[in-house]
């Protein structure tokens, strides 16, 4: 208790000689600002920098999406003014394979062409291609056949004609490769 | 000021939302017509070839049978003189098209005095 006191006391001796306390003053508030820009300054500076590099970068990316806009702005213009017509399409390359539409253009082409079909099978080998076997009968005109069917609206690839001349008719077997674009 | 981002950064996604069947169907619309000229490049046609072979045969020769694919084509034919054959070969093989003819067979129907010729052509 004694000890303490007289260390209380060689304080309170040393602080009341005022040059000495100056001096013990400003080197506190000397190391108090050190300490408070070491452990407080620093890290909110790091702080606003990178909120400064995010803001540059959402500011960037908003200007992106900006420009994103005006283009899907004119796209939407462009796609509807084509509007109903974009199903002009399905009717060059159909989106899946119905026989009866190949069937209905098959026999408009083969009539146009001074034959008949007498039969016709497919097979939907894989998500790009029909594959058709025709028969095919009367007196016709085979080039005219031939270039009818690869000028038609939908794509045709013919693989192989077996003709036969006929007395009163001819006969035609046909195999014939159609595209299609299934959606998958 | 990072609020005030985000915040615009919304309504721009919202605007960008509304647009989505838009961007579908301009895609199904590129898709279809890319894959469209893709297929037309890519078929191979057999109209020239079948040109090329019927518009050989002249008005003195008769066609019967007639098999043609992309790599080749077979034909019957017959005629009453036989120079006729080696002129249609001669023209087949001038025009180009075909890298070879093959005469498969030939005989000579003697009743009525008509050559039967077999050929076979590969086409280049």
């Amino acid at each position: 208790m004694k000890k303490t006191d007289e260390f209380l006391n060689l304080i309170r001796r040393i602080l009341s000689n005022e040059s000495i306390s100056i001096k013990i003053y400003i080197v506190w508030g000397l190391v108090t600002l050190l300490m408070f820009g070491f452990f407080g300054f620093l890290p909110a500076s790091k702080i606003f920098l990178s909120n400064i590099s995010i803001l540059d970068d959402l500011y960037q990316n908003n200007l992106n999406l900006e420009k994103k806009i005006d283009e899907l702005k004119v796209a939407k213009e462009r796609v509807e003014l084509v509007g109903e017509d974009v199903n002009i399409l399905d009717k060059f390359l159909p989106d899946e394979f119905q026989a009866q539409n190949y069937l209905v253009d098959m026999s408009v082409i083969f009539g146009q062409s001074g034959y008949s079909l007498d039969s016709i099978s497919f097979t939907n080998k894989d998500a790009h291609e029909v594959n058709m076997s025709l028969r095919i009968s009367g007196k016709g005109n085979l080039k005219d056949l031939v270039s009818k069917l690869e000028e038609s609206k939908k794509l045709n690839e013919i693989q192989s004609i077996r003709y036969s001349v006929g007395s009163r008719e001819d006969s035609l077997n046909m195999t014939i490769k159609s595209f299609i674009m299934e959606n998958k | 000021m990072i609020q005030y981002q985000k915040g615009w950064q919304s309504k721009l996604v919202e605007e960008i939302e509304s647009y989505s069947d838009i961007e579908e169907k301009a895609k199904r619309i590129s898709d279809k017509t890319i894959t469209y000229k893709k297929f037309l490049s890519s078929r191979f046609l057999i109209s020239d070839k079948v040109d090329y072979v019927l518009d050989n045969i002249g008005p003195e020769i008769e066609l019967s049978n007639l098999d043609i694919n992309q790599q080749g084509f077979s034909i019957s034919i017959s005629g009453k003189d036989a120079i006729d054959f080696t002129n249609l070969i001669v023209r087949y093989l001038e025009d180009g098209l075909v890298s070879e003819i093959v005469i498969n067979s030939a005989s000579l129907d003697k009743s009525g005095n008509i050559y039967k010729v077999m050929l076979r052509g590969n086409f280049k």
